[in-house]
């Protein structure tokens, strides 16, 4: 009841002159306190007008699954099974990360009774799960200063997928394969499309792949062999601690980094690998190689929830806890390595037998447009490039692949850059 | 809803000072409670979300209590209202601020029509029981003080019997009603 605050006052403020009045027998104080006396007794009629209503609070909205960026309606229903209210305010509060388009989160009105009264509004959504739970009702008496709030527990969920853009072919080259098929060429003969060699005809070998003219030259039956396709686990690291990532003025390579890391999990999902997802920064969220929409569903899900962390625990990539990968798998880590210990990991990936591809998210240029051009500047990202050359000169000696992307261009076009779809640069 | 506090509590300061001034106190008590009600509007208009608006309810009624004592009975009613429903209209404010704009001025319109209507109640029984019988004794003044008391049995005996015999729901019960029946829509749902 919101009115006992008012109504203590005012029975003790009318209590107290009452008690004066008394004591030192003043008709003056005993007459100050008759109003705050009616203050109460008139709260108390408003509060005896007002009957409590008995209402159905619903929140629906228009997709509970959405991609970041999308516009989501939200209705709101108050059904009031009770007596007529004569004003009312229907209060919803707006998700952290959503923006209001149109409409408003709030009505104000009567609600009669048996009635439902509706009202929408549109939000956007960043990248997120966007939770609400609490619907306020505020009742006014009619008559009187009567007030009451009514809290219902109506809990939605609308989750905002991060956005995925289509990548161009990635040549593959694991160690390990699974048997079934899949995209990746396994390095051994079998039911392929690309030639793997040649090998003296047996019986029973299909006479439509003897290879005619080795036959011609060695005098012998020799038939083409063509390289089998398999699918192959990819794993995709996602590192979102907060010391890692940089940021300038809004813009950040947190965000560009999750989309890189949801594009390549999609990717290899509808290439029809297995793919398996770590997300590295306060606590490690792993989840288990596998394949289909609904697993991709699950890891989007994953980088939805993604936020920037920080854990001593987790402080260096050299926590990463290397024996959960597969070993034999193709990595890849979505991360701006920043320590030269971070290096390392890759290396320890790639002791395990797995294939390494970092993707180094670039945040010079993003670091460039916030700070005054001028010498030291120039300077200073000379240095960083620098550097860069040295990590990544390191990484590639030790066997690992390393496609630098300025978060600010498409990562498409970093791969094409890095000449990925090729079979002369494939990862190693 | 802000601009009907402040109002309120620069009426009460201002009646506060001018009773004070006029039943014959010395000048720096007046002074004291005009200060003390520009201070109530300053932080209404600075801090309205300060916790000092019982404080300055209880300098008013201290200074209304010695303006009556001192004579001036009328004026001293008069403060002592006006900052009684500043206190509310500042304590109400944190509800009318979650209102979006529309709806914040309907609601403090009606809150005003209200708030007058309870305010005119409530200062106009001992007003006009002064202006009937200026000379007003202990026994009449005990006598309306009883009234008063009765009223509020009445109403507090109102308030018990309808919410006895209501079968609507009953401390915040309504968000469990709601929740039950969302759990029954639910369970249909699956069904």
């Amino acid at each position: 009841m919101q009115s006992d605050r008012r109504l203590t006052v005012g029975l003790l403020l009318g209590a107290a002159f009452l008690v004066a009045g008394l004591y030192g027998r003043s008709p003056a104080l005993l007459l100050l306190g008759i109003p705050p006396l009616l203050y109460a007794a008139l709260l108390l009629a408003s509060h005896t007008i007002l009957r409590r209503p008995v209402l159905e609070a619903t929140r629906a909205p228009s997709s509970g699954r959405v991609t970041e960026g999308d516009v989501v309606d939200m209705h709101l229903a108050i059904a009031n099974r009770g007596p007529a209210v004569a004003f009312a305010a229907v209060l919803d509060q707006m998700p952290e990360g959503a923006t209001l388009i149109s409409g408003e989160p709030a009505f104000c009105g009567p609600l009669p009774r048996d009635g439902v009264v509706t009202t929408s509004y549109c939000m956007k959504t960043d990248r997120g799960l966007h939770v609400q739970s609490t619907i306020r009702v505020l009742v006014w008496a009619r008559f009187g200063l009567s007030l009451e709030e009514y809290r219902f527990d109506c809990t939605s969920a609308v989750a905002a997928m991060p956005e995925t853009e289509p990548l161009p072919p990635l040549a593959l080259r694991p160690r390990k394969t699974h048997t079934a098929v899949g995209p990746v060429k396994a390095r051994v003969p079998g039911p392929g499309v690309e030639f793997f060699g040649c090998r003296a005809y047996a019986p029973g070998d299909d006479i439509r792949r003897v290879n005619w003219r080795s036959f011609a030259k060695h005098d012998r039956p020799l038939v083409n062999e063509y390289e089998d396709e398999r699918m192959t686990d990819v794993i995709v690291v996602l590192d979102v601690r907060v010391n890692a990532h940089v940021r300038a003025g809004t813009e950040s390579t947190f965000e560009p980094s999750c989309r890189a890391a949801a594009s390549l999990a999609a990717h290899s999902i509808r290439l029809g690998n297995r793919v398996g997802f770590l997300m590295y920064g306060e606590t490690i969220d792993w989840i288990q190689p596998a394949g289909g929409r609904i697993h991709l569903d699950k890891i989007l899900g994953a980088i939805a929830r993604a936020r920037p962390a920080k854990s001593f625990a987790f402080e260096d990539l050299a926590n990463l806890p290397l024996q959960m990968l597969p070993s034999g798998s193709q990595v890849f880590i979505v991360s701006p390595v920043s320590r030269a210990g971070d290096a390392l990991v890759a290396a320890k990936l790639r002791a395990r037998g797995c294939s390494v591809l970092v993707l180094y998210a670039d945040a010079v240029e993003l670091e460039c447009s916030v700070e005054p051009a001028d010498d030291a500047l120039r300077l200073a990202v000379q240095a960083r490039r620098l550097e860069m050359a040295i990590d990544f000169r390191i990484m590639e000696s030790l066997g690992v692949h390393v496609v630098p992307w300025n978060v600010r261009r498409p990562l498409a076009a970093a791969i094409r850059a890095a000449q990925l779809d090729r079979p002369a640069r494939r990862v190693s | 809803m802000s601009a009907i506090a402040i109002i309120l509590a620069a009426a009460s300061g201002g009646f506060g000072a001018l009773a004070l001034a006029l039943s014959g106190a010395r000048p720096y008590v007046s002074a004291i409670a005009a200060v003390a009600g520009a201070a109530w509007v300053a932080v209404l208009v600075l801090r309205p979300k300060a916790p000092v608006h019982g404080l300055l309810l209880f300098a008013a009624l201290a200074a209304a209590g010695a303006a009556a004592m001192r004579g001036q009975l009328l004026l001293g009613l008069v403060a002592c209202t006006t900052g009684l429903f500043a206190w509310d209209a500042a304590t109400m404010q944190r509800f009318f601020r979650q209102l979006p704009p529309r709806g914040r001025r309907s609601a403090a319109s009606r809150y005003a029509v209200h708030s007058l209507a309870t305010a005119a109640v409530a200062l106009g029984i001992p007003s006009i029981a002064l202006v009937i019988r200026p000379q007003l004794g202990f026994p009449a003044a005990l006598g309306l003080s009883l009234a008063a008391i009765a009223t509020l049995g009445v109403a507090l005996w109102q308030t018990g019997r309808v919410f006895g015999a209501s079968n609507g729901p009953r401390d915040g019960s309504a968000t469990e009603d709601a929740a039950e029946l969302g759990s029954k829509e639910e369970g249909a749902g699956d069904s």
